[in-house]
């Protein structure tokens, strides 16, 4: 066994790589295939390119700034609509906001309902036609034998 | 100069592909008597073969780091074409402060470790085949015959196991055992490439090699 700092076993086998080689002739054509993309424009560059400027923080702090500008913008606008009442505000199709104030306007003109039960209180008209309906009938399957 | 250069890729082109893997040579001193400063200067004024130039001289050892790196010659060979790609695109703003050699290789190293994030833990090995003058390492076929009489067997047996063992290292680890153990860099030139102190590259490759020593221990002595 060797010791820890002692490679000369690990170095003759790690010369095995070096023998380890593509295919013939791949070195052939390889000069060629690198030249033909250069050709092709692979290689071109963009002028902060050339310049050595890397722009792409500065694309995504432009990017990050303009979203919150957006949603900044967005939530100013719809603040301005509820304080306008919603008229002309939104082109005449009612906002949200506008609907949900009208609903509130129209339930304190509205009466109290009677009661919030379900089941219907003495006094009070019943439809009839909720009890109408034909025989369910229910039908299972025969059980397997 | 572009005559001269077309003329030199011409005849490089009627060569036989370098096999084995030539031993590493210093900058400008490769078979080309052009420095690599003059191709850098051509290719920059936009003379194509003083490019391709460049690209065959380095282009082998920027492909087998990457490999060794990613154990997958598919995604070398995309990462080695990309290399290249992207110190074309970069060749105005190399000022010479250190060797292109060195600039193209910190390219390739940064490719390789962004494309090995990327990859996370999802390797998939697609090995070259071992050249046949493996034969003619001795040292290494007597490694080998030691563990076991069927040589060929046991060879792609070990290539697997050491490029999984490769595997199991972590990024910087393993770039720094393939830039040293198998390209045959110096700690100073590692270094340079990686961005870091000669104290860390030394560290780093202790603590690479124990760990592949432990995983690799049925082969090891």
């Amino acid at each position: 066994m060797s010791s820890p700092d002692n490679f000369d076993s690990l170095e003759k086998l790690l010369r095995l790589k070096q023998y380890e080689q593509p295919p013939p002739r791949y070195f052939r054509d390889f000069s060629g295939r690198v030249m033909s993309r250069i050709e092709a424009g692979e290689a071109r560059t963009s002028w902060w390119e050339r310049l050595g400027i890397d722009l792409r923080p500065t694309f995504a702090a432009a990017a990050g700034m303009l979203a919150c500008g957006l949603v900044v913008y967005g939530v100013a606008t719809a603040d301005g609509n509820i304080e306008m009442g919603g008229d002309g505000a939104s082109g005449g199709i009612p906002l949200p906001t506008e609907l949900t104030a009208r609903a509130f306007a129209q339930a304190d003109h509205a009466s109290p309902p009677n009661s919030t039960n379900p089941i219907p209180a003495f006094g009070t008209p019943i439809d009839h036609k909720v009890f109408e309906g034909g025989v369910i009938r229910a039908s299972f399957p025969a059980p397997r034998r | 100069m572009v005559g001269t250069m077309k003329a030199a890729a011409v005849i490089k082109e009627m060569e036989l592909p370098p096999e084995p893997p030539p031993p590493r040579t210093k900058e400008g001193a490769d078979d080309s008597e052009i420095p690599d400063s003059a191709l850098v200067k051509a290719s920059r004024d936009g003379d194509m073969p003083a490019y391709d130039q460049l690209v065959q001289r380095y282009q082998d050892r920027i492909y087998a780091t990457i490999y060794h790196m990613t154990s997958n010659h598919e995604d070398a060979n995309d990462l080695a074409q990309e290399t290249f790609i992207k110190a074309y695109s970069a060749l105005k703003s190399f000022k010479g402060d250190s060797s292109f050699y060195t600039w193209v290789y910190r390219i390739a190293v940064n490719k390789t470790i962004n494309f090995l994030k990327q990859r996370k833990n999802k390797v998939s090995l697609s090995l070259n085949d071992l050249d046949f003058n493996i034969e003619n390492d001795p040292e290494l076929v007597a490694f080998v015959s030691d563990k076991t009489p069927r040589r060929d067997i046991a060879l792609a047996e070990l290539q697997e196991k050491l490029n999984m063992a490769m595997q199991k290292l972590s990024d910087v680890h393993r770039m720094v055992v393939t830039l040293h153990d198998i390209q045959g860099l110096s700690h100073e030139e590692i270094a340079t490439i990686m961005e870091c102190n000669v104290g860390t590259v030394r560290s780093r490759l202790f603590y690479a090699r124990q760990q592949l020593q432990a995983y690799l221990s049925d082969y090891v002595k």
